[in-house]
Parts: C-alpha cells; structure tokens; sequence
C-alpha cells in the first residue's frame, strides 16, 4: 500500500537507520522527544486512520511496530509508541461516541498529545476487579478517586484512559473506562517510577482526588470497562510484541555482522556451527512469532475467542526475545558485554515483556484453564 | 423461539446448574441474581460467537444488553452471520 | 430412669438416660504441686461430673474430650496434658489450682486446648445461678456436648446450686420421639440452646408447647426468625435471653427479652455486659467501652470477663490468651453499634474478597436466611482456575416445608444483597446438614456430599 503516510513512513525507517543514529545505552529517564516528534510526522499514529482499527489495519500498525523496533535504538520510545496507539487511539476509535473522538483523536494522531492507561494499583495488578479507585455519578459528571501506577507514558501525557469502579445511584455498575485529561484539577501525575530498563518510556504513578469527569467523558457503555480493557490489551500486545520481535530482527542483523567480521583461530567466528545456530535459533523464533500475530490479526475480525492465542504469542516472543539478547551477547563475547556495547540495554527492556500486560506465569495458568484444567 | 431456548439451556448447563431451562424466566436479571459475574459474561460471550458466528473481538458491546436471557438472545439475533433458512 | 450424684462444688442431681464414664488415661503423678490429672471421653453420666469436680478441686487438670472420640485422639490429648502437667510441677511451685481443658477449634481446623481455672469457673457457676434463679426446683435439660463450654452454665451451674440436669444423649437429638420425650416426662424449666439444637427441638415438638421452662438461654450462633418463631410457640411462658461469649472468655453479653420481642425482632442484639464483664469496640475511632458509646460505630470486640481462660495448652506449656501487658481478649468477631444495640456483624475471618469485593460469608448465610425461605445456610468460596465462585448451600425452614427451588431464593436473596455478594452456585439440601464438634455445619463434609451427587 503506498499512501502519503507510507512514503513519510519509510523515509522515516530510512533517517532511523542511518548510523549516525546509533546510539549507546540511553540515559536514564530521559524521554526521547525528538524522536517521538519524528515518529509523529512520519504519521505512524494515523495507521487506525487510514487503515481502520480491524485485521487491515492491525496488520499494518503491527507491521510498522515491527519496523520500529528493528531500526529504532530507542527500544522505550517504541514502547511509548506502542501504548499511544494501543491505550488510546485504538480505544477511542473502537469503543469512543464521534464527539469524543472528534475532540481526541486529532491531538493523539498528530503525537501532539500524549497519551496512555491507567488500570494497575497498588494492590491490583493481575487481580484487576481488584481495583479501588472509583468513579461515582453525580448529575452531569463522575467524581474520581483513586490511585494508579505503572502507567506507561504518565510522566508527559496529555490525557489517560482511566479504568475505574463506576457507583450510579448507589448501585455498583462494574468497572468503566473515563478519558481524563492530566491537567485537570485533581489530577497529579508528578511521580515518575524509576525503572531498571525501558528508561527512555516514562512511567508513573497517578492519583485522582476528586476529579470531575463530565459524564461525556466515558468511553462506551456504563459498566463496560472489562470488555474494552479485554480489547484494547489484545490490540496492545500484538503490537508491544511486533515491536519485540523488531527488536529480534536488529539482534539478527547486528549478530550477522558481527561473526562474519570477528575473527579466531583464523577464521570468522560464525563459521563456527554452535555460534551461528545461536542466531538461526533467534531467527526462528522470528518465524513463528510473526506468523501468529499475523494470524491473530487476522482472526480479531472472526468468530472465535482469541485469547489462548493471544496469550501464547505472548509468552512466546517475550520470552524468546529475552533469550535472543542473551544469545546475541554470547555471540557478541567479551565485546558484548561491555558497558560501551548497547547489548546490556536490550537485556533490561527485554526482561520486562514477561510482565507487562499480564504476567506471562498468569497467563500460562489462564491457557490451562481454558484448557479445562481444574486446579 | 430457538436462540431464547438454547441460551437458557447454555445458562442453565453452565452456570445455575441447580435449575431447569424451564424454570429460568426471560426477564430474569442474571448479574442481580448472581447467576452471571462480569468474568462468566465474558465466557458467555465466547459461546455467543462460536455458536452463532459473532465478531465479538471487533463490536462495541453493552453489558446491560447481555443482563437477561431475551437480551442475550436479541443481542445474538442483531449480529449474528450465519442465519439458517426456518 | 438413672442415677443420682453428688458433685462436690456443689450440691445437685443428675439424672442420666444411658452412658457410662470411661476413663481414657488417667495417671497419677504425684508432683510438689500434688498435681493430678485425668482425660475423659465426655459421656453424660453423674460418675463423670463426681470424678471431674473431685479432680478439679484437689487442684488436678480435667480435659472433656468428645464423646465418640477415637483412642488416639483420646492419647494425643493426654499426652498434651501429661506433659503439661509435669512441666507445671517443675515450674510453678505456687498452686493454681485446678484446670479444666476443653478442645476448642481454630480457625485451621486444629483443636487447641483452652484451660479454665476452676477460680474462673466457680464466679462464673454463682453468676449463672444469680441471674437465672438456679435452685433446687431448677430442672436443666442438657442438649450440648459436655466438652462445650455451654455445659458451664447448663451443667455445672445448676448443679452447683441444688438443681436437676435432665441429660440429652447428642447421638440422638435428630431421634423426634426421644427428645419430645425428654421434655414431657421431665418439664424442664431452664433450656439452653445452639442454632443447631434449637431446631432439632422445634422439630420434635412438632407444633406442642411446654410451660414449665421459664428461661431460654440462645448462644454459640445466629438463628432464623423461622426458628425464633417456632420457639416462642414452643415456650410460651419463658424469657429468651441472648448470649454471646467464647470458649476463651465463657459468656460476657446478654440480652434478655419476651418470647414476642425474640420472635419478632429481625437481628436479636448481643445486649449488654454481664456484670464484672468489660467488651470494647475497636472501630476508627478508637477503642471505646461498649457502655459509652454515641455515636454509630463499627470494629472488633475486644473483652475482658472475670472468667477467663488462662491461655492454650500447647507443648506442655500454657500459651498466654492475650498479647503480653495486654489483656483484652480479640474475639475476631465484627460488631455494630446503632440505635443504642450492639449488633453481630459476623466471623472477621469470615470477610474475604470476592472479585475484588469485601463480602462477609456470615452475613451472607444471615441474607439466605432472612428470606425465611431456609433454615440453614452454609457459603464458600472456591476458585477454579483463577476464577471464583461464590457457592452456598441450604435447607428447608422447617420439617413441613420444602427446600425451596433455587431461583425463588435467588429471587429473595438479591432483594437484600448487592450482585457481587450473590452465590453463583445454589446447592440444595434435603436432609440437615452434617455437623461438626462444635455443632457448627461440618463444610467439608458438605462439600464432599455435592461432590458426590
């Protein structure tokens, strides 16, 4: 497909792999704003736009999510990127009325607008019905409170999708989803969380104390949080996880070079059958990681559940992109695990896929489940 | 009515064992009755979409819709794909 | 038919309907304490309260174990106590005088030994006596265990003044014939009662009423209104006093009332302290006197009554009650106080998360039957698979009715309870539930009887 959008595209993957690009282990915390302003006229945020939110368009913001992660040295800016199009844009346009999406889609697809979603809390991770946080209905508007942290993108974002206990007159209707703006009064998104990889995607804590949402403000039905938290963390790990497997393509590369130029005993190293199979091995994981999430794009507009497959892909890339870096480093020797190689960065924003967006241990649990595995 | 029927029967199958298809009225509110979670809709949701051919990973979906058995079951006739010729 | 006795706390008769006492293990261990000791299987005989009083007051220990109690249940408390009883010879060379151990279950399921000095028991015997009148014309029907720390105030108080125990045998109290027997030829005129005795009286009455009992003491549970009802026809001339208490503390609040006021009242109050009795509540406010309370308020009661336990027989030594330096006992049990009445909110570690929502098992057993539509109610959690199911089970209200079908319960139920608080699971029984040593229903011998449906 050559769109516009296609061609500022590619010559955006182009400028991104330029080597002057090539950058050492990020500093800590610092978000990348150049970049993200780059990303953002390459229009990368209006794939939803022109492709629509079902299989085409999945297909193609997986394959761009891809891209981004095989030339892009910021791995936390592509996860910033992922949750922009995940959290919020996917959102809005799934579930949100036209006026909502009139008001918050030009700002969230243009990247001038920031955004992300606030599920987890203190004492509900896994355990989301476990949340407290709380939105109740008082005339033309809901009152929020409530606490929530591990936001991707809180440090600077514009607005949050907010998933909270939704009380209308006195009776729990269930947990629902509110678009709320950061600088409203009541919102404090002040506390960053100091990660140990990822560093370059803010993360933090947010609280609500007393925040007048306008009951206009609610993405889709009153109580209908979980169905479009169960859609929207979908559509978010089938791209978090074409950005990991990008990730992997750039190890492949980077191996690649490096055994054919580093020489032993006379010979290039990756004439060494041990040595080379350790990057055919990230290689098809490769393979198999992107045949099912294309093939879980493709059945998204289908019939059928999605989540064992879903969960699988998911567990899958994340732990074989973790076991990728490791390869990449024994591939790499001695020269790989120097501060001055950015191989150590790869190991700590890979590790973290086991967690985010559901625990891969959970998860497992969840496929025996539906296995009908009675514990 | 087949799909009112075959929803009770699934309700009755899966989640209130202790009744009878029969028994279960129409109108009956599922969520306030406790025979529905916010979880088990989500499984009840995955029955509506093999059976009856629903592109439940792709429509907006409100859950007061689903709070009795005629609203499942009309919820199934306005999107379902794969009507049969009666 | 049976026998007469003498306890020596007292003076009193017992007449007893079958049984003997055996004498499990009984040593003598002649100490500096001149410490003595005895395990008996709980029989109801006049033998057993003469060997136990005579033991108690030489200043030896006395465990009460369960009736039908296996022999090496029997020998592990034994040894328990043997090996308490030498390790206070050699440690404590003052006199304490006498201990009554009585197995009490924890909340794990393990039994702990709780240990009575007799001190303790003798204010509380005169207590009883004075409020409810005990005297020689006094004629106690006994339908409880004499393991359970009721038996205190059925049993031993009544005997301690003069009265007649009329024994029930607790293998037969589902036996209709028996226990409407028990009552006619004896007119009792004092009858305590645990939800689970209560109804099997109801049931045996079968609609006759008996004039001679003057006082109704109900404890150790919450009972159906169905229940109260049916009681107040059955009693018609006596007072109803409700009793909340614990085998570590005995009882320390009572409400006293009409048999109009127990049948009609919706929740009975757990009343007012027993005189020489502190309660406390623990809320957000503080801890506050239950005496001096105003405002509306809600915690754990925390009390402290002149017969208190010493602590838990554990390993040969006794485990204090009580943190050290405080000795208020936590009775884990949630309580509310408004309109001027404390009432029972139930088991605090009956309070789990169910999807993320605080429910109270207890309170929703008390919803099932507040419908009037059951007699007893039994609720669980069990997750499957990560997730969890909200299961009860129930009986009928009473031996005419039927056990009612499951959506008209539901339908009453969610009349008085938010969704998220609704079992998903209905389990419908139609005999009585089984029951546990504490006269309690025995949940897992519930569970294994669905299973096996």
């Amino acid at each position: 497909m050559t769109t516009i959008t296609e061609d500022r595209w590619s010559g955006f993957i182009k400028e991104l792999s330029k080597p002057a690009h090539e950058s050492e282990r990020t500093q800590p915390g610092d978000f990348a704003a150049g970049l993200w302003e780059a990303a953002s006229d390459s229009g990368v945020f209006a794939t939803f736009a022109e492709a629509g939110t079902h299989a085409t368009g999945m297909k193609a913001a997986i394959s761009r999510m891809r891209e981004l992660g095989r030339t892009s040295p910021d791995r936390g800016l592509t996860f910033s990127a992922v949750t922009q199009l995940a959290s919020t844009i996917y959102c809005l346009r799934a579930f949100a009325d036209k006026a909502l999406c009139d008001r918050y889609l030009p700002g969230a697809e243009s990247g001038t607008a920031i955004g992300g979603h606030a599920i987890t809390e203190p004492d509900a991770g896994s355990d989301v019905m476990n949340m407290t946080s709380t939105a109740t209905l008082c005339g033309e508007h809901y009152v929020l409170t409530g606490a929530k942290c591990f936001i991707t993108n809180a440090p600077v974002a514009a607005t949050l999708i907010v998933y909270a206990k939704t009380v209308e007159d006195g009776v729990d209707k269930g947990i629902s989803a509110f678009l709320v703006e950061t600088n409203w009064p009541g919102v404090d998104t002040s506390k960053t969380m100091e990660t140990a990889g990822l560093r370059t995607s803010p993360i933090g804590e947010v609280t609500f104390d007393n925040v007048h949402v306008p009951v206009t403000q609610r993405v889709g039905h009153s109580g209908a949080g979980l169905l479009i938290l169960d859609q929207v963390m979908k559509r978010e790990i089938l791209l978090a996880f074409a950005g990991n497997i990008g990730e992997m393509d750039q190890l492949v590369a980077r191996s690649v070079h490096y055994v054919n130029n580093r020489k032993q005993f006379g010979t290039s190293i990756g004439s060494n059958q041990l040595v080379a199979n350790r990057i055919a091995e990230t290689q098809i994981a490769i393979e198999l990681g992107a045949a099912l999430l294309d093939s879980v794009a493709d059945r998204l507009d289908g019939f059928d559940d999605v989540t064992v497959a879903i969960a699988a892909a998911k567990i899958f890339i994340s732990e074989a992109n973790v076991d990728s870096v490791v390869n990449a480093m024994r591939v790499h020797g001695g020269n790989g695990y120097l501060d001055s190689s950015p191989l150590g960065g790869y190991l700590l924003d890979a590790v973290p896929g086991a967690i985010y967006s559901g625990s891969n241990d959970l998860l497992r649990t969840k496929i025996a489940t539906m296995l009908g595995i009675h514990s | 009515m087949p799909i009112l029927n075959d929803v009770k029967n699934y309700i009755v199958e899966k989640f209130a064992t202790d009744l009878t298809a029969e028994e279960l009225p129409s109108d009956l509110d599922l969520l306030a009755t406790g025979i529905l979670t916010s979880i088990t809709t989500v499984q009840l949701l995955g029955w509506c979409g093999r059976t009856y051919q629903i592109p439940i990973n792709s429509i907006s979906i409100n859950p007061d819709d689903l709070k009795t058995p005629e609203g499942i079951a009309c919820f199934i006739e306005a999107n379902r794909s794969n009507v049969v010729a009666s | 038919m049976g026998s007469t006795t003498k306890s020596t706390i007292g003076t009193g008769r017992l007449a007893v309907s079958a049984g003997k006492v055996v004498d499990a293990v009984a040593g003598i261990r002649e100490g500096r304490a001149g410490d003595r000791f005895g395990v008996y299987r709980a029989v109801k005989s006049g033998r057993l309260v003469d060997e136990c009083a005579e033991l108690l007051n030489r200043g030896g220990v006395v465990a009460l174990v369960p009736a039908a109690s296996s022999e090496s249940y029997v020998e592990a408390i034994a040894e328990q106590i043997e090996f308490f009883v030498r390790s206070q010879a050699e440690a404590e060379p003052a006199e304490r005088g006498g201990i009554l151990a009585l197995p009490t279950s924890g909340s794990t399921g393990a039994p702990k030994l709780v240990a009575l000095p007799v001190a303790g028991i003798e204010r509380f015997v005169r207590w009883g006596a004075a409020y409810f009148g005990f005297g020689p014309l006094t004629v106690s029907l006994s339908l409880s265990p004499w393991n359970f720390d009721v038996s205190l105030l059925d049993t031993w108080a009544v005997l301690a003044a003069g009265g007649s125990v009329v024994v029930a045998d607790t293998a037969r109290l589902h036996d209709t014939a028996y226990l409407a027997g028990r009552l006619r030829d004896h007119c009792p005129t004092f009858v305590q009662v645990v939800p689970s005795t209560l109804d099997a009286l109801v049931n045996a009455a079968d609609g006759a009423s008996y004039a001679s009992v003057r006082d109704v003491v109900l404890t150790g549970g919450v009972a159906s209104r169905a229940s109260r009802i049916s009681a107040a026809r059955m009693f018609p001339r006596a007072k109803f006093h409700n009793v909340y208490g614990a085998t570590e503390i005995n009882d320390c609040l009572i409400e006293t009332m009409s048999a109009v006021q127990f049948a009609e009242t919706e929740t009975l109050p757990l009343g007012s302290p027993i005189d020489g009795c502190e309660v406390f509540l623990d809320s957000d406010g503080g801890t506050q006197s239950v005496g001096h309370l105003h405002a509306e308020a809600e915690g754990e009661l925390l009390v402290r009554t002149p017969w208190m336990a010493l602590g838990y027989i554990t390993d040969g030594a006794l485990r204090p009650l009580t943190a050290p330096g405080d000795d208020l006992y936590p009775m884990k049990d949630q309580a509310s106080w408004s309109d001027g009445h404390l009432h029972y909110l139930g088991r605090r570690d009956r309070t789990l998360k169910l999807r993320g929502q605080r429910i109270n098992l207890d309170e929703i057993e008390q919803a099932a039957r507040r419908t009037e539509a059951v007699g007893m109610a039994c609720a669980w959690v069990e997750e499957t698979g990560g997730a969890q199911q909200l299961h009860l089970a129930y009986t009928a209200p009473g031996p005419e009715h039927q056990v009612p079908s499951g959506l008209r319960l539901r339908l009453a139920m969610s009349a008085r309870l938010p969704a998220f608080a609704m079992p998903n699971l209905l389990h419908p029984f139609t005999a009585p539930f089984p029951l546990n040593g504490n006269g309690k229903p025995d949940l897992s011998s519930i569970k294994s009887r669905i299973e096996s449906e």
